[in-house]
């Protein structure tokens, strides 16, 4: 059997049918339990509802970015596996670095690719992030319930200190997106002018239920004009 | 609000810890099966000739990520990290519920809405591949068209500039008014805007360690300036009450 024989065999595609489907089930049970428990703390079934329509519209545009990536991955590993890998675990670049080594490793290409060749990819890919889970078993509640712990004894130092991980993170995520190239710089400072205009009209209008599409209409916005700015720059 | 104890996170980080063994079970008997069904289990040498070098990078620095990302994401960070896309999704989406549910960090309501939004999101990624999976023949010409491509490659910049702002806020959630707090963040962002200034490229690829360089710095001064009476705090009324209760 060749390497596309087995990329786009039934068996793989059943194998990824279940997989996704679990995923799904188990996404969908802690859906659940977390809308559950933000109602039983207090928080207005509206608000949670809000937060519900603000995530889903939000991620549309960013899950589009992630489905482009599935085009070029199902052309190196096919349809199913790439289907699998980025609904479970994985990104683009990623799987993408994981296959070209796998396939250097044996000195063949996608096109000279054999049987052998799509199990080592599909382990090789596999590895990586599965030894970061394993930290996430052993090491996540600690580190969680550490943080929590900081303001113990001073309820307003437990304030601050909350923040201070947003504000590390922060310095350093947006770092690359200011100082990466001007399209970067200008795509970041149009996200950030169109949340302040859909603020200003939610605030005039009255319409509160505006900002919670904030972030979805600011990234629409912000990366269209990502793409005139590519094409002025 | 009230607050149900520390059962909540136990039993979240247990439920959290059942999602991962569960998802790694997933993750790795799609191949298992695939490859004793054909004969095609690679051998040991193979695979570390073909993983080493990608394990030598990508396990130190999710490790790294994952020291500054849990404080932030707590525990959907199980979640987040079983349907992957953190940075560009599951985080934006947490920060982003955070802001919309106006809730406190730290405590179990911020918790359970972060946990709601990347749960949200997740299934969203998870429909959006699907259609995209059974549509992939009419819109692989505009997955593939120049400006879809360069459109996905700013989608960071492009959700930050928005949540950055919320940020800026003195409001930090929850009615708390903290002032000054990001006088604190100057010193390591000045220190972020050299390293990648010097070395940009190692910058990306080890965003996780200047992550987990940053918290003790901002920690740090943090602690000084709020000691100090530079970094001051508003506490909702309902909290003073209860604080004064506590003096």
């Amino acid at each position: 059997m060749s390497f596309q024989d087995i990329a786009n065999s039934g068996l793989i595609w059943g194998c990824v049918v279940v997989g996704i489907i679990l995923v799904v089930l188990i996404t969908l049970y802690y859906m659940v339990v977390c809308y559950r428990h933000a109602i039983k703390v207090g928080v207005a079934k509206e608000t949670v509802n809000a937060v519900v329509k603000s995530s889903a519209t939000f991620s549309i545009v960013p899950s589009i970015a992630i489905v482009a990536g599935l085009a070029t991955l199902a052309v190196v590993i096919g349809l199913p596996y790439a289907w699998f890998r980025l609904s479970v675990l994985g990104s683009v670049t990623y799987e993408l670095m994981s296959a070209n080594l796998a396939l250097k490793a044996l000195g063949l290409d996608v096109a000279t690719a054999d049987a052998y060749a799509f199990g080592l990819m599909a382990w090789a890919m596999c590895i990586g992030i599965t030894v970061t889970l394993l930290f996430n078993i052993f090491f996540a509640k600690k580190v969680h319930l550490g943080t929590l712990k900081l303001g113990d004894k001073d309820q307003k130092w437990g304030a601050v200190s909350q923040t201070v991980f947003m504000t590390a993170l922060l310095c350093a995520l947006i770092v690359p997106m200011i100082f990466g190239g001007i399209v970067s710089l200008l795509t970041f400072a149009s996200s950030a002018v169109i949340a302040i205009l859909i603020t200003g009209i939610a605030k005039v209008a009255k319409a509160d239920w505006l900002n919670q599409f904030t972030l979805a209409f600011s990234l629409i916005g912000a990366m269209a004009l990502s793409v005139v700015y590519d094409g002025l720059f | 609000m009230k607050s149900s104890g520390n059962t909540y996170y136990d039993k979240m980080h247990r439920l959290g810890k059942f999602v991962t063994v569960g998802s790694i079970l997933v993750f790795c008997g799609v191949p298992l099966v695939v490859c004793l069904y054909y004969g095609i289990m690679p051998k040991i040498g193979d695979l570390l000739l073909a993983a080493g070098g990608l394990c030598a990078i990508f396990i130190p620095t999710g490790v790294a990520e994952a020291f500054g990302e849990i404080p932030v994401m707590g525990s959907s960070y199980y979640v987040a990290n079983v349907t992957g896309n953190i940075l560009n999704l599951k985080l934006p989406a947490a920060l982003n519920a955070l802001k919309v549910a106006n809730v406190k960090s730290g405590t179990e309501a911020a918790d359970a809405i972060t946990g709601l939004a990347v749960a949200v999101s997740s299934l969203v990624t998870l429909v959006m591949l699907l259609l995209g999976m059974l549509l992939m023949t009419p819109l692989e010409p505009f997955l593939s068209s120049p400006a879809v491509s360069t459109a996905a490659g700013y989608v960071l910049p492009a959700l930050f500039g928005c949540l950055v702002l919320s940020f800026l806020s003195n409001d930090v959630g929850g009615g708390v008014i903290v002032k000054k707090r990001l006088l604190a963040a100057i010193f390591p962002f000045a220190l972020c805007i050299i390293l990648y200034l010097i070395i940009p490229d190692y910058y990306d690829l080890g965003q996780g360690f200047v992550m987990v360089i940053c918290i003790p710095i901002v920690y740090v001064i943090t602690k000084i300036m709020y000691k100090k009476g530079i970094i001051t705090v508003e506490m909702p009324e309902e909290e003073k009450k209860t604080e004064e209760e506590h003096a």
